[in-house]
């Protein structure tokens, strides 16, 4: 299949959705529990799929750099933070692409973020705590033409769910239970 | 040429959407070969169906009924490229691994009986049960089965899910309570049969159904039992049902094939890993299950007629204790059986004293055949003891219900007065 994926099988999910809606509602979660220090370690919970459940046996640790207070024993949450964006733009740029019929041959994204600690920290009140935007770069070879390249990456970024949740800034509630 | 593989399967049309939205491929029944002679009509009823649907004449000769297809390849074009990498391979002929005419064929006729969209045939029953049983797991994932399973299913479940990093619980599936109990985060199918082996016991499907559809868990039901005629298990919350057509489908003890059958949307799921654990159906074989499946209706009324017969005989024989059969209103699940299933089948299940009698009873039996298997058209007479449940002590028997002295009797489609002749001189000797 080119670019290892089923357009065949997209093109029926998208017709399954359109006349079901239920089949394209997802629910997923994650558990972040502490370790020690700035470790944690990340367990993916089952999630749903439409009219199933589906397991997710999927663990991975956080940390921070020794300059931050943590051990340099994994990636710290900013960088998981990039990886998902990144990642996900990667989905929709190969979607995008097998839908065009591009046969790729290289396709990395290199994402890039800043924070002011400033604003953790609360040294500075003018400091955001947010980072300060995400700047990617696609890098993509392929028997596409520039100019599909380039539209394509427009595309990918309207299409990814964690792309436009950042993009558009969702809203993040939380409770605290005490156990 | 037309199209080599299903015609009206339609291209998702790469190249000319801009984005997924845009395309234009949509799931429909099949794949199918699409002739005028073979598609079932709306109004066909099983006799019917079981000879005509899928069945198709040949072109280039006129001759009657489906040929054999004994190739393991076909030629390549633009059309089977074209379907390899766009992703709808399954409808083309391309390999014989992937789909073969004779393979359509038989697979459009058992699609038909059992009123679902898809199937896919196999080389054994086991191999059905195991594509389909992996196409809907995860590591890590749980499943809630039968405690009553047939020993092939229970081996694969206890030996070999665990090395893959998946768990069963077993389960009384008559008890639905322990069912509902028994589901866990990570549980993701539930696996039941529609009889359970050797006591015959009616599993209430759409009980079933209901709770894997409130829990949004997979069903996967054995039908091999009853088989297509005597219930449509996908219209009670099944999403695959799956038969050993070893047994009544093929019904003449010289077939060992499977099929997996449900939604063209669960069965395509089902085809990659008919692809790469590799027990796809010979073409022969395809064959001789088609013309076998023409007369499983005339077979299985005679089965129950037979079973119904040879029941009533030995709950009336004083050497014979307890007596199961579904159409026997002595059947602890008579009535659901009643409700359920249109034909109680040709399984009947009785005891005698002991193992040890049961043993001699089967070496004084002149006609019926003494082996393992069912569903063929003779008799075929087995001991639970010494080979379904071997491994279990008799007290392990016992608690399962087993009583000693028990003994399987598939009943075939022999007169049923020669059948009870056997069964009384061999009882008469013990």
């Amino acid at each position: 299949m080119r670019n290892g994926i089923s357009v065949a099988g997209l093109s029926e999910l998208a017709h399954e959705v359109r006349q079901e809606p239920r089949q394209g509602q997802a629910a997923y979660g994650v558990t972040v529990e502490w370790l020690s220090g700035t470790r944690a370690q990340v367990r993916t919970l089952p999630m749903v799929m439409g009219d199933r459940s589906v397991t997710r046996e999927f663990q991975w640790l956080v940390d921070e750099p020794r300059q931050l207070g943590g051990s340099n024993h994994a990636p710290n949450p900013q960088e998981y933070l990039l990886s998902a964006v990144g990642s996900c733009l990667m989905v929709a740029y190969l979607v995008g692409a097998s839908v065009l019929g591009i046969q790729l041959s290289r396709l990395e994204i290199e994402l890039r973020s800043e924070l002011d600690l400033g604003g953790f920290l609360a040294t500075d009140t003018q400091a955001p705590v947010q980072v300060k935007g995400i700047q990617y770069s696609v890098r993509v070879s392929g028997d596409g033409t520039p100019a599909q390249f380039e539209e394509l990456g427009r595309a990918a970024q309207a299409h990814s769910p964690n792309a436009m949740s950042l993009a558009t800034g969702v809203p993040v509630h939380g409770t605290v239970v005490v156990c | 040429m037309g199209v080599r593989g299903d015609s009206l399967a339609s291209q998702p049309g790469v190249g000319s959407a801009a984005w997924v939205d845009g395309l234009a491929r949509q799931r429909r029944p099949g794949p199918f070969q699409r002739t005028a002679r073979s598609r079932p009509h709306d109004s066909w009823r099983a006799a019917t169906l079981a000879v005509h649907a899928g069945t198709h004449d040949d072109g280039a000769t006129g001759a009657v009924g489906t040929p054999i297809y004994q190739t393991s390849t076909f030629l390549l074009g633009g059309d089977q490229y074209a379907a390899v990498e766009e992703g709808y391979a399954r409808d083309r002929f391309i390999y014989t691994r992937y789909g073969n005419p004779s393979q359509w064929a038989v697979q459009e006729k058992l699609a038909a009986l059992e009123g679902a969209e898809s199937a896919i045939v196999f080389s054994s029953g086991m191999a059905a049960i195991s594509a389909t049983v992996l196409s809907m797991l995860d590591r890590g994932a749980h499943v809630i089965a039968s405690n009553e399973l047939y020993g092939g299913t229970y081996n694969l479940f206890h030996h070999e899910l665990p090395s893959l990093g998946m768990c069963v619980t077993f389960v009384d599936p008559r008890d639905h309570e322990q069912i509902e109990q028994s589901i866990r985060p990570s549980t993701m199918l539930i696996y039941v049969e529609t009889l359970t082996n050797p006591l015959l016991k009616v599993v209430d499907i759409p009980t079933i159904g209901d709770i894997a559809t409130r829990n949004r868990l997979r069903l996967v039901v054995d039908a091999t039992f009853t088989t297509p005629l005597a219930m449509h298990v996908l219209e009670h919350g099944a999403h695959v049902v799956v038969h050993s057509c070893t047994k009544y489908l093929n019904g003449h003890s010289d077939v060992v094939a499977g099929v997996a059958m449900g939604t063209r949307k669960h069965i395509d799921q089902i085809w990659p890993r008919l692809l790469a654990f590799g027990g796809c159906l010979d073409p022969h074989a395809c064959f001789l299950l088609e013309r076998s499946l023409k007369t499983l209706p005339l077979r299985m009324r005679a089965h129950a007629e037979g079973a119904q017969a040879v029941a009533e005989f030995l709950a009336a024989h004083p050497k014979v204790g307890v007596v199961l059969y579904p159409g026997l209103a002595s059947h602890p699940d008579h009535e659901l059986a009643s409700k359920l299933l249109s034909t109680s089948g040709g399984m009947v299940t009785f005891a005698v004293e002991s193992d040890a009698t049961a043993a001699h009873l089967l070496d004084r039996l002149m006609l019926m055949r003494q082996a393992t298997s069912l569903g063929g058209v003779e008799t075929l007479v087995s001991l639970p003891c010494n080979t379904s449940h071997a491994t279990y002590t008799a007290d392990q028997r016992s608690r399962l219900g087993i009583p000693p002295g028990c003994v399987r009797l598939s009943v075939g489609i022999e007169d049923p007065n020669d059948l009870i002749a056997d069964l009384d001189q061999a009882l008469a000797a013990l």
